[in-house]
């Protein structure tokens, strides 16, 4: 329903929600899956808190770029209380053209021989 | 284990913070990611990590519970929006009346807020205070001091700060191109320092410059050196000609300055130039008392306090002097703030009532259109609730539908309250002259929008009421029938009672006050204003120093007046009916009175020219009028008004006795005795409403005072007379400014304006009022008729008959109508005694106010069931019968 829409309106993300769709990049996790990964992912750098994690949720889930999906784990790996998330093919969509933004500015920042330094290290 | 309760049951309290909706949706996952966080960090990082944790979680929430607040705000509003578009006939019709509640609402209350709330403009005025001294045997208050006493005064109180004093008269400024007439404050050397003025230039008067002999100083308004002076900057240290005399100006007041005294006390708004009094008051006459007294309360004094050290040196006065104990001088403090609203206090309460009522019916009417909306959209929210909105949600999104219909309605109301003042200030009496044409100032915006909200909370909460004893099954079967539920048709005639009961009670305030107004244009003022001009003069002192010149000078001008085209007749009066000018007054007694009485009666005293009561049309009812005879060394002379002769000699005839007064000669009071030569009708002098004094009239001659009023009598429109007028004038002295130009109409249309403002806005707040009930009473109506149309249909298939069902639901709305009326005239009887002040000629529970105003309401009931009624008549039995 929501495919063909143009992700271009919702960039750039904040970081935060980035870290967030680009956690789910790899298949469906829950609330605290994302805040582990995203943590040991940034190195500890970014530490998103329950507050932010879920208002940041809600609004992708308002947005329809994740989803929960109907078929859960099976029961016995499962806490109840816990939803799991996923990426909706528009929440794909809108994280590949971030990351397609963030590449442009990349080799741009390249090109001006910003990026020297990091590369021969 | 209780440690990790502990901090779960802060963290729950944490999301608290969060909306309702967003804790139902994601409460539960937050706090299980919130435990495993705390288990995981609580083992690893120790309790730095812990802190981290909470510092982090708590940031977080405050973080994100504004935007999430805000969130579900605009999606209330944006649904709210959608309701109200797709119900536009309703939204206009809400907001419309809201409209007119609030901005009538806006409109009076910019007005008392102005006028009643904000302090005046003078430094600490709640401070400030008039010391009014009474004559307890004349039974007269609120009266002038001495200078002695005002000195006394002054030198025994420990009380104030300052006491000052004031006494306007009337001037002219000379040279400097035309003469121009100005009305002059003169005034101890510190009464503009004690109401704490900052002159723009220059500076205030010193001690030495009051009194025989000090300088001849002047301090002069921003407007009066605006326009006469050009604004020129150098005019501190000039010398300018006033009454023909050199004054040398010390200081220029600032443009906002304003003198606001009550209007009894004759210190007008408009002096514009401010002289300190060129004599000795110490020499003064302790007896002649003609000075108003400011004081300035000492930090920490209380009302209480000054008014007990002002009775107790009253009473040392009367014991040390026999003037002071001859007319048993009191004295009363009064708050210059209290004071110099008297007059115009009980009107804006009365209207601010009256607004509120309209306010009242406006609210009742909203909610009424809202409860039959209501009954049509319970399915709506049987919907909403079987589909997971919690009750707290759907009561939420009615009251944000009625707080924005509230805040579109008080935005219109705004716009009508900016439309209302300027027809209020149009109307304005003369104790409204201090209001701008337009201040919406903060205090204004606040009331407007607190009126807004409050009402959206009185109308907002019938259907949210209502729409609590839902029954969610029930409505979701019941169809199409949704909100017939007899207790929301209770609510509904509950409404209507109290629309009809609160119209009731405003129309016949404004009932009573159109009365009031009605008879004031019948009042015989004891003169006929028709086709009468007037203009004042002031003789100078300079020119005119003695009673021989101004007698010569008045006598060439009556010549001149009289013969010119048009005029039917001429003639003077010291102080004009209805005038402004400080009024002169005396005691009055029978000759041969013994000392004790002497003091007992007063009169309002004039001194008239020969043909004034002619040019005025007053009628003389016994005697004669003065003639040239009557002059300065002729036998004294005096006409009374019928009130006086009735008084001084009961079922007697007045004419060829002698009365006992005090003659004003040439600046100072004398004792004299005249034989009285004619009575004349009483003259309402004060006001259209009272009777005030009885009166007392002297022969111009025999007490010449320099500012007379000239009265010439037209046979066609007098405005045309004004340029000849002015001829004849110039060719008798080229430096006399001709002031207050006005007609005698113009007069009592001014005395008029406090009757005319209240009755036109009273009337058209019942106008609104009228309206809006009627709308409620057909709403009710045809929501009923609508209701039972299957019921009429049963009816009429058993046989009933139109007139039937037109008597019927007729009688239905008639029923509401009377029921209201009645509870109307209870609440009436028991209020309008409120309004007594402001009546003029009628009583508070006029029976005939009383009687066409019911009539009124329940004829405008009748025509608003009359309408449905019909409908109902005309149904088709099949229909009805089919429309369940």
């Amino acid at each position: 329903m929501k495919e063909g829409r143009d992700p271009e309106p919702y960039l750039p993300l904040t970081p935060a929600m980035f870290h967030v769709l680009l956690s789910l990049a790899d298949g469906e996790k829950h609330g605290y899956g994302i805040l582990k990964e995203v943590s040991s992912r940034t190195e500890g750098k970014v530490e998103l808190s329950t507050g932010t994690l879920y208002g940041i949720i809600k609004r992708l889930v308002n947005e329809g770029m994740i989803e929960t999906p109907e078929n859960r784990p099976s029961p016995d790996e499962d806490d109840e209380r816990r939803r799991y998330y996923r990426l909706t093919p528009f929440g794909l969509q809108v994280a590949t053209a971030e990351a397609e933004r963030m590449e442009k500015i990349i080799s741009i920042a390249r090109a001006k021989n910003l990026l020297r330094g990091l590369e021969t290290a | 284990m209780k440690k990790t309760a502990l901090s779960i049951r802060i963290y729950r309290l944490l999301l608290r913070l969060l909306p309702v909706d967003f804790r139902w949706d994601y409460g539960l996952e937050m706090e299980s990611v919130f435990r495993q966080q705390e288990r995981e960090v609580g083992t690893e990082g120790g309790k730095a990590g812990l802190m981290k944790l909470w510092w982090r979680t708590v940031i977080g929430i405050f973080k994100t519970a504004p935007g999430e607040h805000l969130d579900v705000l605009r999606q209330d509003t944006a649904y709210a929006l959608r309701a109200m578009r797709k119900n536009i006939g309703f939204t206009i019709v809400a907001v419309v009346t809201l409209a007119l509640g609030i901005g009538a609402n806006t409109a009076i209350f910019s007005v008392v807020n102005a006028v009643l709330l904000e302090s005046l403009p003078y430094t600490n005025s709640d401070r400030l205070a008039i010391l009014w001294s009474s004559y307890e045997d004349a039974g007269l208050a609120r009266a002038p001091a001495s200078g002695p006493q005002l000195l006394e005064l002054r030198a025994r109180s420990r009380m104030f700060k300052e006491i000052a004093g004031v006494w306007a008269s009337n001037g002219a400024l000379t040279g400097d191109g035309e003469p121009e007439a100005v009305k002059v404050g003169f005034v101890t050397w510190n009464f503009l320092s004690t109401l704490g003025v900052t002159p723009a230039s220059g500076r205030l008067f010193t001690e030495e410059e009051e009194g025989a002999g000090s300088p001849r100083v002047i301090i002069i308004s921003d407007g009066l050196w605006r326009r006469r002076f050009g604004g020129d900057a150098n005019i501190v240290g000039r010398a300018i000609m006033f009454e023909g005399r050199s004054l040398t100006v010390v200081g220029v007041l600032p443009p906002d300055f304003e003198i606001l005294f009550p209007p009894d006390s004759s210190v007008p708004a408009d002096i514009q130039v401010w002289i300190p009094f060129p004599y000795d008051l110490s020499a003064s006459p302790r007896d002649l008392a003609f000075i108003r007294m400011l004081g300035r309360l000492d930090a920490g004094v209380t009302l209480e306090q000054a008014q007990s050290e002002v009775t107790s040196i009253a009473g040392q006065l009367r014991a040390e002097f026999l003037e002071f104990e001859k007319v048993k001088v009191g004295m009363e403090v009064v708050p210059l703030q209290q004071d110099a609203v008297k007059e115009i206090r009980p009107a804006l309460l009365a209207l601010l009532g009256a607004v509120g009522l309209v306010l009242l019916i406006a609210c009742a009417n909203v909610a009424n259109l809202l409860l039959a909306r209501a009954g049509s959209r319970q399915k709506e929210f049987a919907l909403r609730a079987a589909l997971g909105a919690t009750r707290d949600r759907i009561v939420r999104q009615l009251l944000s539908e009625s707080v924005l219909l509230a805040l579109i309605g008080g935005g219109a109301g705004l716009l009508l309250g900016w439309l209302g003042l300027k027809l209020l200030l149009a109307l304005r009496p003369p104790g409204l002259a201090r209001i701008e044409p337009f201040e919406f100032n903060l205090p204004v915006l606040g009331f407007t929008f607190a009126v807004s909200l409050v009402s959206a909370i009185l109308f907002g909460l019938a259907p949210v009421i209502e729409s609590s004893k839902v029954n969610l099954s029930e409505t979701l079967k019941d169809g199409g029938r949704a909100g017939s539920t007899p207790g929301k048709q209770r609510s509904r005639a509950l409404l209507v009672v109290s629309e009809v009961a609160l119209g009731l009670m405003l129309l016949i305030g404004a009932g009573l006050m159109i009365r009031t107004f009605t008879n004031l244009q019948v009042v015989d003022p004891g003169f006929n204003p028709e086709h009468a001009l007037t203009f004042q003069l002031s003789l100078p002192g300079a020119r005119y120093p003695d009673t021989g010149k101004r007698v010569d000078f008045s006598r060439q001008l009556n010549e001149r007046l009289t013969t010119l085209p048009g005029v039917e007749a001429a003639g003077a009066i010291s102080h004009l009916p209805l005038d402004d000018y400080p009024n002169w007054y005396s005691y009055y007694w029978k000759k041969d009175a013994p000392e004790s009485e002497r003091n007992t009666r007063m009169a309002d005293h004039r001194a008239v020219t020969p043909g004034y009561f002619q040019s005025l049309c007053a009628r003389l009812v016994a005697g004669r009028d003065f003639n040239l005879m009557d002059d300065a060394d002729g036998r004294r002379v005096v006409i009374v008004d019928e009130a006086l002769a009735r008084r001084t000699w009961p079922n007697e005839s007045a004419i060829g006795k002698v009365l006992g007064f005090e003659a004003y000669d040439d600046g100072s009071f004398v004792p004299a005795e005249a034989e009285v030569i004619g009575v004349v009708r009483h003259i309402r002098h004060h006001s259209l409403t009272t009777e005030f004094r009885e009166q007392l009239y002297i022969p111009y001659p025999q007490s010449a005072r320099p500012t007379i009023t000239y009265v010439v009598r037209s046979s066609s429109d007098p405005l045309n007379l004004v340029a000849s007028i002015r001829q004849e004038l110039m060719a008798l002295d080229k430096d006399l400014p001709l002031s207050k130009v006005r007609t005698m109409d113009e007069y009592v249309a001014r005395a008029k304006t406090p009757a005319r403002f209240t009755s036109v806005l009273s009337g058209v707040f019942a106008g609104i009022a009228l309206l809006l009930t009627s709308v409620g009473i057909y709403g009710v109506i045809s929501y009923s008729v609508a209701r039972r149309t299957h019921e009429i249909g049963i009816r009429q298939a058993l046989g009933a008959q139109s007139k039937d069902i037109l008597r019927m639901v007729v009688g239905e709305g008639l029923g509401l109508a009377l029921v209201g009326v009645g509870l109307g005239l209870i609440g009436a009887f028991a209020l309008t005694r409120y309004l007594e002040g402001l009546l003029f000629n009628v009583s508070p529970t006029d029976p005939l106010t009383f009687a066409a105003v019911s009539v009124l309401l329940i004829g405008v009931a009748l025509v608003a069931c009359y309408v449905p009624a019909r409908r109902a008549a005309r149904v088709d039995p099949m229909v009805a019968l089919r429309s369940e």
